[in-house]
């Protein structure tokens, strides 16, 4: 579950909403600490930009403390001030919940990964072929920073489509990817760049590159090219992107948007992802776009039968350290005998 | 670390209009730098005679203008950077808009316009207006070209950080090429330090004003005694014409409105001899 910390006020709210699910689901809660995008955080919710980092990481410090004290405690932040901390509920896993952060490939974000010892989850939505160059680049800083490359320090997401064979699931899942990509990416450029919601380090290394690869198509005209429209497809907000990203399924596929094919296709294409990229957490969409109920279950089935028993032995060597840890099941509430949606269906 | 990351020190640059020779400058303003909360803000100083401060609309003063110059003709220009823009750093220490009004004034102190005529315009324009509100005996006269502050959702002000970056040009200028050659980068300058501290100065505007530009301005506008003259862009396309009458009628001080023709919401930049025309006659 992500939830972004700088929108709530107070940021305890996260802290006992989390805590809540992880009561409710025995232990089973990840908690995400998404920045948010620029149109939901600076734009929907009116977050001023220029703060909005600097109250991400008070609100995460909040957040945590208040999960691991056991005492009332006063909280004398920039942005919050609260005389009595209290949180209810607490969160069952202890001393909290596993915390992935999803980030958007900036240099800030892994160190600030591998110093709280946190998981990167990269969302790219544009696949494995546009992620690799982000994730080596978090590997090479992990390396840098003396971390260990235990691949459950990082999460990819992937759109995945299962069916008995590839062409069938190039047919089954052709709509709904279409649907996604041709539709549910769109944000209008005005609303893509807050000023302030990237930082000038960010900025800076954004300039720099599109000073090389402007330098690259004056001194190479058919090789700088390519280097500016890598840059539109990888750029730093969707809003940039919508246009350079594929629409038709042919496309989609073939730049690895969405891994389509037979249970056996989409396994070796998973290995590769996870191997190629190093990632132990690969956040798997079976839904998307306007896809029904029905075919999102038999994905989603056709995912769990079929490809994930064949994956999981994957990277046995290495612990996953930020996974959640349920309750013992005898630890655990027993159902209730009584049904109330089953009733009221009835 | 207030320096890390600023500019290499660059001559000021004066805006050069295209098919325009009219405004070019006789000679340079002077530079010098004034520490506010650890952060060296720049002060640029030009011309003689009475002294008039300056407060630079949104995106700060990237390079002299036009404007100043014919102010210089026969005041001593005093133009400080406020926190953020350019030439100055330190916006990100400021978290209220309190912490905001108290470094404008520190910034109009330490500059020596204490006491002296102040004119702003649009985010400038705003602590002109917070500083003449709260300090009603430290300043003489002043005039204010469309300053923000106000937000009615009648007439809503025009959203200047949502705009594409091909828009935003005309939305603040009548001339959209008037904008562009005043934010382009100078021969000599860094291509990568400039554009950052375009989009800096945007962002300390968003960290006083997002999101809506609505400090509650008109709480405190009947403490301004001074004679008061509000300008408007005849095309202001970001803040409303019915603000300056709301303004007006809320301001203690006598004031005018006077409209800028061929004008947008930086009329100063669209019209430097018009605007520094009615500002040098008020403040005769």
């Amino acid at each position: 579950m992500g939830n972004s910390l700088a929108l709530y006020n107070p940021p305890t709210r996260v802290a006992e909403e989390f805590a809540m699910i992880d009561c409710i689901s025995g232990g089973r809660l990840i908690a995400g600490f998404p920045v948010g995008t620029p149109m939901d955080t600076c734009y929907a919710y009116g977050t001023n930009p220029s703060m909005l980092r600097e109250k991400y990481m008070e609100a995460h410090d909040l957040v945590m403390k208040a999960w691991t004290e056991k005492e009332t405690f006063a909280f004398n932040g920039r942005f919050n001030q609260q005389r009595y901390v209290n949180i209810w509920p607490r969160p069952v896993q202890e001393p909290h919940p596993p915390v992935w952060i999803p980030g958007g490939g900036s240099v800030e974000t892994w160190a600030w990964c591998a110093k709280m010892d946190y998981v990167y989850a990269y969302l790219s939505y544009y696949g494995y072929k546009a992620g690799l160059k982000t994730m080596q680049g978090f590997w090479g800083e992990m390396e840098k920073l003396g971390k260990d490359r235990n691949p459950y320090r990082a999460g990819f997401l992937q759109f995945v489509g299962v069916a008995p064979t590839r062409s069938e699931a190039m047919e089954r899942y052709a709509e709904a990817a279409e649907y996604f990509y041709g539709r549910c990416l769109h944000v209008d450029l005005k609303y893509a760049s807050p000023p302030g919601y990237n930082t000038e380090a960010t900025q800076r290394v954004g300039l720099e590159s599109q000073v090389r690869a402007a330098a690259e198509a004056a001194a190479d005209p058919s090789k700088g090219k390519d280097a500016l429209a890598a840059q539109g497809t990888t750029g730093s907000t969707t809003g940039t992107r919508f246009n350079m990203v594929a629409k038709t399924m042919e496309d989609i596929v073939d730049r690895g948007y969405v891994i389509v094919g037979s249970p056996k296709d989409v396994e070796e294409q998973l290995r590769e992802v996870a191997v190629n990229m190093n990632v132990g957490h690969l956040m798997l969409l079976l839904q998307y776009g306007n896809m029904s109920k029905d075919l999102a279950k038999y994905n989603t089935k056709m995912f769990a039968d079929h490809v994930a028993p064949k994956l999981r032995p994957l990277f046995a060597e290495w612990e996953d350290k930020w996974w959640p840890k349920p309750m013992e099941k005898a630890n655990r509430a027993e159902l209730p005998a009584f049904a109330p949606r089953v009733q009221a269906a009835e | 670390m207030p320096f890390e990351r600023m500019n290499d020190p660059l001559p000021p640059t004066t805006m050069r209009l295209k098919n325009s020779k009219e405004f070019l400058p006789v000679s340079e303003p002077t530079t010098t730098t004034i520490d506010i909360n650890g952060h060296a803000c720049r002060v640029w100083t030009k011309g003689s005679g009475p002294k008039i401060g300056w407060l630079a609309g949104f995106g700060g003063l990237p390079r002299w203008t036009p404007f100043l110059d014919e102010l210089a003709k026969t005041r001593t220009v005093i133009a400080p950077s406020l926190p953020g823009h350019p030439g100055a750093t330190g916006h990100n220490l400021l978290d209220s808009h309190l912490d905001w009004i108290v470094a404008a004034r520190q910034v109009i102190v330490k500059s020596g316009l204490e006491g002296e005529d102040i004119a702003g315009s649009s985010v400038g324009g705003s602590f002109v207006a917070e500083f003449a509100a709260l300090w009603p005996h430290k300043v003489k006269r002043i005039a204010m070209i469309a300053p923000w502050g106000l937000f009615d959702e009648k007439d809503p002000a025009t959203d200047v950080w949502a705009q594409r970056p091909d828009d935003q040009p005309g939305v603040l200028c009548a001339n959209p090429q008037i904008w562009q050659d005043f934010k382009a980068v100078p021969p000599g300058a860094n291509s990568v330090e400039w554009p950052i501290e375009q989009i800096r100065a945007s962002e300390a505007a968003a960290r006083v004003f997002w999101p809506l530009g609505n400090t509650k301005i008109e709480k405190r506008l009947p403490l301004i005694l001074a004679p008061t003259l509000l300008l408007w862009g005849e095309q202001d396309r970001v803040m409303p014409r019915s603000y300056a009458d709301t303004m007006a009628k809320l301001i203690e001080g006598k004031t005018t409105i006077k409209t800028v023709p061929g004008a947008g919401h930086l009329a100063d930049l669209d019209q430097p001899a018009a605007t520094a025309k009615a500002i040098l006659e008020f403040m005769s």
